[in-house]
C-alpha cells in the first residue's frame, strides 16, 4: 500500500495549519492518497487548543513583546511553544484501511508506534503514554492531537528535536494544579528533547529517514514522494483567512 | 464565545484526558452563564457549546448538572477521553463560589 511522503520544510505556522486542515478535507473527499507530511515552522509561535481560551492559557503581553505568533488549532488539546527547532507532523489515513483501532488513545498509540519504531533508527527507545505523549527516559518528546471525520483520522503533532524551554514557560501560563503536587521543576523536568536524550544534535535528514523508514515499518506501506495536489493549495488559499483572523485565534 | 474574564468566576479540575478550566456567572443558585475550555479533547468538537447552552439556568447542584450534561451525551453521542461527566461537574462546582 502507497502513502504520500510530503517534507514542505520551513513554513508560517498559519499557513500551516491551513495545509493541516486542506489535507484532512482533500482525503475525506477520497483526492488524495494517506500522507505522513513533516514541516518546521518559519517563527517562534504557540498553538493554542481548540477549546483553550487565549488570554488564560497565554502570557499574550509576552508574546506580543517577543514576536512569538499565536496560531490556534481546529483540534484540542494543550497549547505548546514552537520555533523552527522541532519537527512537526501530520498523519491523515484512512483509520479502516489500516485496521486503526476506534478507540481515540489506542489510535494515539498506533500512530505513534510509526515514531517509535522510527527513533529506534537513531538510536532512541521511545514509548507511548496515554493519553497521547510519546516519553523517552520519562520525558516527553512528543504528543499528538486528533480530529476525524467517518473512517478519515488526523493526527499532528510536534517532535521536539531542540526545546527552549525557557521561552515556552514564559509563553505559556501553566496552571499550578497542574502541577501543584510536584512542583515546577518537576513539570519541567517532564519535558524532554531529543538532542538532549542522543547528547548530541541529530541530523534532521538522518531523522527524517528514521522518520520514514520507520513509518513503513509499523504500517508496512511504502511512501511516494509528493507535494500538496492543487486542490489542496486551492484549499489551503481559502483556508488561511480562518487561522489569520483574530476572530479565530482569541475565539475564547 | 469571547467573554469578559474578570467579570466570571473561574474553576478548575484536572480530569485524566485533561485541565477543564470553566468561566462561571451564577444568579440565585443557578447558572446564568457558562464557558468549558481546556486542553482535553471531545468528540464531536462543539459539544461544549450544547453542554453550555443545556446548563444554562440550572441549579448549581452537581447531581443536576451531571444528569443534564448525561442527556447531551446520550443525545449527542459525545466522548471525551479521559474527561468525564463527572470531571466537567466538578469544574463548575470549583467555580462557584460554595
Amino acid at each position: 500500500m502507497k502513502w504520500r511522503y510530503l517534507d514542505i520544510g520551513l513554513i508560517d505556522p498559519y499557513e500551516a495549519m491551513a495545509v493541516h486542515e486542506a489535507m484532512f478535507i482533500s482525503r475525506i473527499e477520497q483526492k488524495s492518497l494517506d500522507t505522513l507530511y513533516l514541516e518546521r515552522y518559519t517563527s517562534k509561535s504557540v498553538f493554542l487548543g481548540y477549546h483553550q481560551c487565549a488570554e488564560a492559557e497565554l502570557n499574550l503581553n509576552y508574546c506580543r513583546e517577543n514576536d512569538v505568533k499565536v496560531v490556534r488549532r481546529s483540534t484540542g488539546g494543550g497549547a505548546g511553544y514552537m520555533d523552527s527547532k522541532q519537527l512537526n507532523y501530520e498523519v491523515v489515513v484512512d483509520r479502516k484501511m489500516h485496521n486503526i483501532p476506534s478507540d481515540f488513545v489506542a489510535s494515539y498509540e498506533r500512530i505513534m508506534d510509526g515514531f517509535v519504531e522510527a527513533l529506534k533508527y537513531i538510536g532512541l527507545d521511545a514509548e507511548f503514554k496515554p493519553t497521547n505523549d510519546l516519553i523517552v527516559n520519562g520525558g516527553k518528546i512528543s504528543g499528538g492531537c486528533m480530529a476525524r471525520q467517518n473512517a478519515i483520522l488526523l493526527q499532528h503533532g510536534s517532535l521536539l528535536v531542540d526545546f527552549d524551554m525557557d521561552t515556552a514557560f514564559k509563553v505559556l501560563n501553566v496552571p499550578t494544579i497542574k502541577y501543584e503536587s510536584k512542583g515546577l521543576k518537576s513539570a519541567k523536568s517532564r519535558v524532554s528533547w531529543i538532542n538532549k536524550e542522543l547528547g548530541y544534535d541529530v541530523d534532521l535528514d538522518e531523522l527524517k529517514a528514521a522518520i520514514r523508514k520507520g513509518f513503513e515499518k509499523s504500517f508496512g506501506i511504502e511512501f511516494e514522494d509528493s507535494g500538496l495536489t492543487p486542490y489542496e493549495e486551492e484549499l489551503v488559499q481559502d483556508l488561511l483567512p480562518k487561522y489569520r483572523s483574530t476572530e479565530f485565534i482569541y475565539r475564547l | 464565545m469571547k467573554i469578559d474574564i474578570p467579570s466570571y468566576q473561574q474553576g478548575l479540575y484536572k480530569s485524566a484526558g485533561g485541565l477543564i478550566r470553566v468561566f462561571l456567572k451564577e444568579k440565585d443558585g443557578k447558572i446564568d452563564d457558562i464557558l468549558f475550555t481546556g486542553d482535553f479533547f471531545i468528540f464531536p468538537e462543539d459539544s461544549l457549546n450544547i453542554m453550555a447552552q443545556s446548563l444554562k439556568n440550572a441549579a448549581l447542584d452537581k447531581r443536576i448538572i451531571i444528569d443534564t450534561l448525561k442527556e447531551v451525551y446520550l443525545k449527542e453521542n459525545v466522548d471525551s477521553p479521559g474527561a468525564t461527566i463527572g470531571d466537567f461537574a466538578n469544574a463548575v462546582m470549583a467555580a462557584t463560589s460554595r
